[in-house]
């Protein structure tokens, strides 16, 4: 079948009963003869049976529903291992995604403050994955993933304390101080991934330093950063920071 | 942490359709069907609509009071995806030797799933699928004629000036539900029978 339904009016005229005698005795004659026309009832038919309950129709969205939450969630979340690089690649990834849907809204946007710069650029969402090797940091990871920031910034902090080289710690602890509008840890946070200088995250902090600086009104430390990102084309965040930078100096 | 809930819970939960129970339904069995299902020659795609067409399945034996659980739900559910999914590869002519099974099962009276059933079941969930992606206007109109409700009144419930516009609207987005089924190569082979 086609997705050209020729029948259709007489198809609906048929079913709701709309027919003279005469003309439903032809329909069902030229239902003997018509091959299309037999499966058009038939899908007509299908239809109304599949939709006529209320129940399963709900049970259905329902279904569908808990199917795409899980889909969605492993979308966000995607299981890497802490030690391969391919996490840092696929992060990135997830990253220059946000980037991207940022820069498209920010290009219609003229009009706005640090506040709403920083709402606009910043998204959590897609940051962090799972990672799997240390349980303290799958906890914590956890934590993060049900956006309980605060617990989880607690834990990454209690895992820094024993052990301050774990850059990816300090990235995710970096984040969830976002969330906490904890900006000073932040800062702290993405500072150490900037010093370090041997690591993937560099050009991330260096993104996000910038918007932790705009979000505690450091407009000109701000800026700074940005230029930072905004003077590397290899930055994932060059073209971001290029526009959050001509947003800046319009205001 | 997940709540346990007891079969009888299960069973009293999916006839109400809460929430919960579906969504524990899907947590804590969704990934053994998804094995069974793997395991033997299908994807996780296939997983999903056995999966599917297994909750509606039992769903409808609860709430015709058809529903006797002689096992745990657990192994009740795994029968019932196990045995739509032998049809399934009967259908496809797969080549196997016997299903590998990964949970215990009990054998399910023969007229449970006839022929009939399980590709209406198919079918009504491409359809269902497809209804449910329409605009919400589209989806309540279509409903309210379904519930033979007088014209006049859809007209008035949906805010449509005339009776006229209620029916040609509710064409409209029939039609749009016919293309949108006939568009998805799953229903191809009910379509061209």
């Amino acid at each position: 079948m086609t997705n050209n339904f020729k029948h259709s009016a007489s198809i609906e005229q048929y079913l709701a009963n709309e027919m003279a005698p005469a003309e439903r005795a032809a329909f069902t004659n030229e239902l003997r003869l018509n091959q299309e026309l037999s499966q058009e009832l038939k899908l007509a038919q299908s239809i109304d049976s599949a939709i006529y309950n209320d129940d399963i129709i709900d049970l259905r969205r329902k279904l569908i529903a808990a199917i795409n939450t899980d889909r969605d969630f492993k979308a966000e979340v995607p299981v890497v291992r802490m030690n391969n690089r391919k996490w840092w690649y696929a992060a990135a990834s997830l990253l220059a995604l946000c980037a991207v849907t940022a820069t498209l809204y920010l290009q219609t946007n003229r009009n706005i403050s640090s506040d709403s710069l920083f709402t606009q650029y910043y998204n959590s969402e897609n940051i962090v994955d799972l990672t799997r090797g240390d349980e303290n940091i799958v906890e914590a990871v956890i934590k993060f993933q049900q956006k309980d920031y605060n617990t989880a910034s607690e834990l990454f902090n209690r895992i820094l304390r024993k052990d301050n080289s774990n850059i990816a710690v300090w990235f995710y602890y970096g984040i969830a101080n976002i969330e906490t509008m904890n900006y000073e840890n932040s800062i702290k946070a993405f500072n150490t991934i900037i010093k370090h200088n041997d690591n993937l995250y560099i050009e991330h902090a260096e993104w996000y330093l910038g918007l932790c600086y705009l979000k505690s009104n450091q407009k000109d430390k701000a800026i700074d950063q940005f230029v930072v990102v905004a003077s590397n084309p290899d930055n994932y965040h060059w073209q971001e920071a290029k526009n959050i930078l001509d947003k800046l100096q319009l205001k | 942490m997940m709540i346990h809930y007891s079969d009888e819970a299960i069973q009293e939960g999916l006839r109400l359709r809460s929430d919960y129970i579906i969504n524990f339904i899907y947590k804590e069995f969704f990934p053994l069907i998804r094995f069974l299902i793997v395991q033997n020659g299908g994807s996780g795609e296939d997983a999903e609509d056995i999966f599917q067409d297994g909750i509606i399945i039992i769903y409808n034996k609860i709430s015709i009071n058809q529903f006797v659980l002689t096992s745990s739900f657990k192994t009740y559910m795994y029968s019932v995806c196990r045995n739509l999914w032998l049809q399934k590869l009967n259908k496809r002519k797969a080549v196997f030797d016997k299903l590998t099974d990964v949970e215990e099962y009990i054998d399910l009276p023969q007229a449970f799933l006839n022929e009939k059933s399980v590709e209406e079941a198919e079918m009504h969930r491409i359809i269902q699928i497809h209804f449910l992606s329409l605009n919400e206007d589209c989806q309540k109109v279509l409903r309210l004629f379904m519930k033979d409700i007088p014209l006049r009144d859809i007209a008035s419930i949906m805010g449509y000036r005339t009776e006229n516009y209620a029916k040609t609207r509710k064409y409209m987005c029939k039609e749009e539900l016919k293309k949108r089924i006939a568009d998805d190569p799953r229903s191809q082979k009910f379509l061209k029978r």
